[in-house]
């Protein structure tokens, strides 16, 4: 899998928890927020990831 | 500000700074990409709630949830402009843009402060959001900026117009927080804190383009324009601050026609010989290669359209009261959950939490400018005749998920490290711990760098007054010897100044000028400005306090 395409997933994840949360916490559903905050960390690990898995690729002015 | 049992102590304090401290030395330090060193900070900051700042899990979801929706507002400018740049460019816009201006003026320097300073105040009075530094970047990387100059020039360009600029939100929100005891004084006293940062914005634009030679060159210029942008706004916020920053944007952007008819600015400034900024020297370019440039696609009037039909927008939906009004009143947004932390911090239950309003976003009107140019140039054939001339095979979706994808994400992870420290007290900490050590004049002169503070977390002078403006308040009541209006004023010009180097806004460029990684190299170049502007700006504020005492 190409960085790109995991930086896409890494970005779909951060922006899933917004609903999942929202829906979690005001219907004191804890499982819903749960599930998101968990997407938040794992869509955040991936980039920094992605600066070893890939190494640093891209040219200078 | 609440009633908290938050620790406030060194070690509460400087554990509070950590996330940022380690931020700045992963972006400039260590030269990390923003989408890389964002979600570190982001860790950081969580962390250190959870195992210092006693903040449960739940809390740390509602503060993660909102920080995504925080960052929603400023992805909606950076796709569209993403999309409008492509959309201009794969029809030979900025090509016929370059050449079209450069036979009405061929100062480059002119043009410069043309665009990278009176022009992107302009779309901060109107716009905000970001849009001028991610609408300006690629005019100036087409008039032949280099992409890290074309970044840092609007970043400090269009900063000053923060506070008063978007229709002054930032004042309107400022009074929806803390009750003033005189408006018009607060707003007058923080509109001759805010010329400072304008005025050096044009030196240090010039000085960024070619040092002492070319701020000798555009001094008059710079003079001129910053009479009309910081002595306007003074003026007008005595009758209108909702107004004042649109409307002396405005007449700045109008006055560069005359200005561009005096030789001076009209001609190319030979005695300006080293030129960092520029992708391209004068000496670099051959008068035969010059001749032998082919004619553009379109003219001028057709490369400005998109930027003609952007201003028609949002100057229509946001400056028409009645409509305003109606567009504005459809809103969207989702309910949280109170949040508290075993110290106190509460956060109420939100429903909806900051809704968004996208008829008078300016993404909308960004998207409205690409949808139009769109239309104009596919109906006028430019896209053929630019792909046949040029051989480019690459369609206006493509680049576009490789620029905007990283820039995004570390939008969204600046913004929920913004809303950890939040929810989980350490932006609380951060404040309180300056006003509890400073005397009068020492927190007189810190007020503006509590300002820088708010936004550089947040990216927005408008949360950075939210934030920490009721913290001032309270300060000034709690301690003799400072001024409401000073502080507040001092509070204000602070959030505008941090938007030259909100990590938020620096990605914004980097994105859109198509150079992310390289946002560590942008903010050690705008952190100077920043730091110069801050310091006479508190030194303005203990005058300003003193005089008010």
């Amino acid at each position: 899998m190409s960085k790109t395409s995991l930086l896409n997933i890494a970005l779909i994840i951060m922006l899933v928890p917004f609903f999942l949360i929202s829906i979690g916490t005001t219907e004191e559903t804890s499982s819903l927020w749960w599930i998101g905050l968990i997407c938040l960390v794992i869509g955040g690990i991936i980039p920094p990831v992605t600066r070893y898995a890939f190494g640093e690729s891209d040219e200078k002015e | 500000m609440q009633d908290t049992q938050l620790p406030i102590d060194l070690i509460h304090w400087s554990l509070a700074l950590l996330p940022l401290i380690v931020l700045l030395i992963l972006l400039i330090g260590a030269q990390w990409k923003a989408p890389e060193a964002g979600p570190i900070g982001m860790f950081i900051a969580a962390g250190i709630a959870v195992f210092v700042y006693q903040t449960p899990a739940e809390t740390l979801a509602i503060a993660g949830g909102k920080g995504v929706w925080d960052a929603i507002f400023i992805l909606y400018v950076v796709w569209p402009a993403l999309l409008l740049y492509r959309i201009t460019q794969r029809a030979g816009g900025f090509d016929a843009l370059r050449k079209g201006i450069e036979r009405f003026s061929s100062n480059q320097l002119f043009l410069v402060l043309g665009f990278g300073w009176v022009f992107a105040s302009f779309l901060q009075g109107i716009a905000g959001f970001g849009a001028p530094i991610a609408v300006v970047a690629p005019l100036l990387i087409a008039l032949g900026v280099r992409p890290l100059y074309a970044v840092v020039i609007p970043l400090i360009g269009h900063a000053w117009a923060n506070m008063f600029g978007t229709l002054a939100v930032g004042w309107l929100a400022t009074l929806q927080v803390i009750e003033l005891e005189n408006e018009t004084v607060t707003a007058f006293q923080t509109a001759i804190l805010l010329w400072i940062p304008n005025l050096v914005s044009g030196v240090a634009i010039a000085w960024l383009f070619g040092k002492m030679a070319a701020v000798r060159h555009a001094w008059p210029l710079i003079l001129i324009i910053s009479v009309i942008h910081g002595g306007g706004q003074l003026v007008l916020t005595l009758w209108n601050p909702v107004l004042s920053t649109f409307l002396a944007a405005s007449v700045g952007l109008a006055a560069l026609y005359p200005l561009s008819r005096w030789s001076r600015y009209s001609e190319e400034a030979e005695e300006i010989k080293e030129r960092p900024a520029m992708q391209e020297t004068q000496e670099e370019k051959e008068p035969e290669e010059e001749a032998n440039e082919a004619e553009p696609v379109m003219n001028l009037w057709m490369a400005g359209m998109p930027y003609i039909i952007l201003t028609f927008a949002a100057v229509i939906a946001l400056v028409i009261p009645p409509l305003e009004e109606t567009l504005s009143q459809f809103e969207i947004g989702l309910p949280f959950a109170a949040a508290e932390t075993g110290y106190g911090v509460e956060n109420e239950a939100e429903e909806p939490y900051d809704p968004f309003e996208p008829l008078t976003h300016p993404g909308t009107f960004l998207l409205i400018a690409s949808a139009g140019a769109w239309a104009i140039y596919k109906s006028k054939g430019f896209y053929a005749e630019w792909k046949e001339r040029e051989d480019e095979t690459e369609g206006i979706g493509s680049g576009l998920l490789e620029d905007a994808v990283p820039a995004s994400i570390a939008i969204v992870a600046f913004l929920v490290m913004s809303k950890l420290m939040d929810h989980s007290g350490q932006t609380e900490v951060l404040a309180l711990g300056i006003a509890e050590v400073a005397p009068p004049a020492v927190f007189a002169f810190a007020s503006n760098w509590i300002g820088v503070l708010g936004a550089f977390m947040t990216s927005s002078n408008t949360a950075s007054n939210i934030l920490f403006a009721p913290l001032q308040q309270e300060t000034v009541q709690a301690v003799e010897g400072l001024s409401e209006a000073a502080i507040i004023g001092g509070q204000s010009a602070g959030g505008a100044i941090g938007n030259a180097i909100a990590p938020a806004n620096v990605v914004l460029g980097t994105g859109t000028a198509g150079i992310v990684g390289r946002e560590g190299e942008v903010l050690r170049k705008t952190l100077p400005y920043a730091v110069v502007v801050a310091i006479l700006v508190g030194g303005l504020t203990i005058l300003l306090n003193s005089m008010n005492m």
